[in-house]
């Protein structure tokens, strides 16, 4: 008779061999704890699901290192058991900068507080959704153990709210505000950093934005799924920690590199900042066939044909789908309503070009800058395909509002 | 004997309130039309395969129409059960009496049966169907110890969503192989817009968008929806345009609501729709 198949993951030769390999790097755990054997057991099966050989290497390594911080078991089982959760929603390449956050965090703070930052680290890096930003992450720890130890507890337990409501930057300035202001009130730090008073409630308010990528990364997937038809890989990136206007979108190798948040522009709601964006970077990838040849050139005039080429690919896109112009025109609608009066005078340009090469509508009080945008739409009407022409148009624009300038200088040193 | 005769005289009055007296319109998108009349020519089993809202039920109206045959078409639910399709006694005053089933009927006055989502049927019903699909053509009643010889003009057709497949729902090889197959898609976007145009009485520009706001969609299966939007839902949403509806509530109406309760996915949709209206 035949035995009945048992899952192979569970018979007892794997078990020994699983246990060969763990033995070795789990010195530190109670061999006689039958529960938390259970728990590696299960958590290596984890892992070797979510790592690569090089990853599971580096995990245990890991355990290992856990043990010989001596700061209790609770710490390594927590290691043991979150870090697969940690790989698999950013990436293995993560396990080696943890191990050294942690390391460097023993000499800093308990091995409870330590336990309690790993065991919220798989609901860091949900949140947060990438490995660099998850590196982000770890360095603020890092500091804060240094300024403000007595907040981190209090921080790990509130870190579900701060989490779902700020960005890497935001978390940042509002920590590093509470470390500052109650840096000799151990009671009123706890209390900040427990979001129990008011104005931790205050500073959480002000540092929130308003839509997170994260919280819509799913839906621009099948945004730019159902127009294109095709995958395109997103991530967010943070560089809103002096600057809480934060990063502009950018492309690297097909990668669309998105902010981490966005908030309203004027009545455009942060999903429509965020369908805007991934739009027009999916755009350029999808139209942009190769590089314009831009040595020799200066940034400024970079800057022109930017406007032009962009003008081409957002061509290509609304051709195809026409309520894109729409979006985009929103954004210049509303740049020029809000545009201070004492901006610079090419910025200004730049931007009435934008909207002028956007929409066929707009009329600007330069007659030239229509021309110039109607003679595009022109030539892209003919052929749409040839980024050459963004750089002639870009070339020839930059020419004509340099000797703009030239002359105004020139009349204004004369006076 | 008397039955047999009393359920001729049936069939004879019966026969025409099958027929589909008015032309259905179709778009042929291919050369299916002249498959098909390839395959009724030697009474080849037919086997439709495509999306939801396709057009395949249509397709087959219209070939019943064009070869006036009638046509008997059962919509195959999980429930139904072979007695459904051949036919069972019934009680009445004068005790019990034999019923048909729409097989039976389809098989006695040549009709052309229909079968409508055939895999939804459970597998043992479905093998009811074999030995009117291969050379004997004929139907044992073994309730009714009768043997019905097919009529010449009888036809077999069924169809199924491929998208519906899985381990559970699939037609058997052995009754697979019964059939000649027809694979049909949704139509390329300029005869989409014709078809949903003509269909609806809005004009071709609308009806583009629509096909457009359809293929967005389609994009989609696998990827968070089961399948598109289907040719049947623009024509819903294009009724609705032609009724006064505006455009986005329209396709609101008729294309995002029925099609996902996933308000990730609804909110992607209407943003689609927002891209061509």
């Amino acid at each position: 008779m035949t035995p009945p198949r048992q899952d192979p993951r569970l018979r007892g030769d794997d078990t020994v061999v699983m246990h060969a390999e763990l033995a070795e790097y789990l010195q530190c755990i109670d061999d006689e704890d039958i529960k938390s054997g259970e728990l590696i057991e299960a958590s290596y099966l984890d892992a070797q699901r979510v790592m690569s050989p090089q990853g599971l290497e580096n995990y245990l390594v890991g355990i290992k290192a856990m043990c010989t911080l001596g700061k209790g078991q609770d710490l390594v089982l927590t290691y043991v058991q979150e870090m697969p959760v940690v790989a698999k929603e950013v990436g293995e390449d993560i396990l080696p900068d943890t191990i050294e956050a942690i390391m460097k965090l023993a000499s800093l703070t308990s091995g409870a507080v330590i336990t309690l930052i790993l065991a919220n680290l798989p609901l860091a890096a949900t949140r947060l959704g990438d490995a660099e930003l998850l590196r982000g992450y770890l360095k603020l720890l890092h500091q804060l153990a240094g300024k403000a130890p007595r907040g981190l507890r209090p921080m790990m337990e509130a870190l579900s709210e701060l989490l779902s409501k700020l960005t890497l930057g935001g978390l940042r300035r509002w920590a590093h505000w509470g470390a500052q202001a109650y840096q000799r009130d151990f009671d009123g730090l706890a209390a900040y950093f427990a979001l129990q008073t008011e104005t931790s409630k205050s500073v959480l308010q002000r540092e929130r934005r308003g839509t997170l990528f994260v919280d819509n990364h799913r839906k621009l997937n099948f945004y730019l799924r159902a127009l294109w038809g095709r995958a395109f890989f997103m991530r967010p990136t943070a560089d809103d920690f002096e600057n809480r206007q934060g990063s502009k979108p950018f492309i690297d190798n097909y990668l669309v590199h998105l902010p981490d948040a966005f908030d309203a522009v004027g009545d455009i709601a942060g999903i429509d900042v965020y369908r805007a964006a991934a739009a027009h970077a999916a755009a350029h990838v999808v139209y942009t066939e190769g590089a314009i040849e831009s040595s020799g050139l200066s940034p400024a005039q970079c800057c022109f044909i930017e406007i032009f080429e962009d003008a081409r690919i957002e061509y290509l896109a609304y051709r195809r789908f026409p309520g894109l112009r729409r979006l985009w025109l929103g954004f210049f609608e509303h740049a020029m309503e809000a545009a201070p009066a004492t901006q610079n005078a090419t910025v200004d340009t730049m931007l009435r070009l934008g909207r002028a090469l956007l929409d066929p509508d707009y009329r600007d009080r330069e007659s030239w800058l229509d021309a110039t945008a109607a003679a595009f739409r022109d030539r892209l009407a003919q052929d749409a395909a040839n980024p050459n022409d963004s750089r002639r148009f870009g070339l020839e624009c930059f020419e004509r509002v340099n000797r703009q300038h030239a002359m105004r200088c020139a009349f204004c040193s004369t006076r | 004997m008397a039955n047999s005769v009393g359920q001729m005289q049936i069939v004879e009055s019966d026969r025409d309130q099958y027929l589909v007296k008015k032309e259905p319109y179709y778009r042929a998108v291919a050369d299916e039309v002249e498959n098909y009349q390839a395959a009724y020519r030697v009474r080849m089993p037919v086997m439709l395969k495509g999306p939801t809202g396709c057009g395949k039920s249509r397709f087959v109206e219209y070939m019943a129409w064009m070869l006036q045959k009638p046509l008997i078409s059962v919509a195959c639910t999980e429930d139904m059960t072979a007695s459904d399709l051949v036919g069972r006694h019934l009680l009445d005053i004068n005790g019990t009496r034999w019923q048909d089933g729409p097989l039976t009927v389809a098989a006695r006055i040549g009709a052309i049966c229909y079968l409508d989502e055939i895999v939804e049927a459970r597998q043992d019903t479905t093998v009811v169907i074999h030995p009117l699909t291969d050379h004997r053509r004929e139907l044992p009643l073994e309730k009714n110890a009768e043997l019905v010889r097919a009529h010449e003009d009888f036809q077999l057709v069924i169809s199924y969503n491929p998208g519906y497949q899985s381990l559970m729902k699939d037609l058997k090889q052995s009754t697979k192989q019964r059939f000649g197959g027809l694979d049909f898609n949704y139509p390329s976007a300029a005869i989409e817009a014709e078809i949903v145009a003509h269909e609806s009485g809005v004009d071709v520009e609308i009806a583009h968008k629509l096909v457009q706001v359809g293929a967005s969609s389609r994009n989609l299966k696998g990827h968070g929806l089961d399948e598109g939007m289907s040719t049947r839902l623009l024509i819903y949403a294009a009724q609705l345009i032609a009724e006064g509806v505006a455009p986005a509530g329209a396709c609101r109406m008729a294309l995002v609501t029925p099609l996902s309760d996933d308000p990730d996915m609804r909110d992607t949709l209407n943003a689609a729709v927002d891209t061509y209206f």
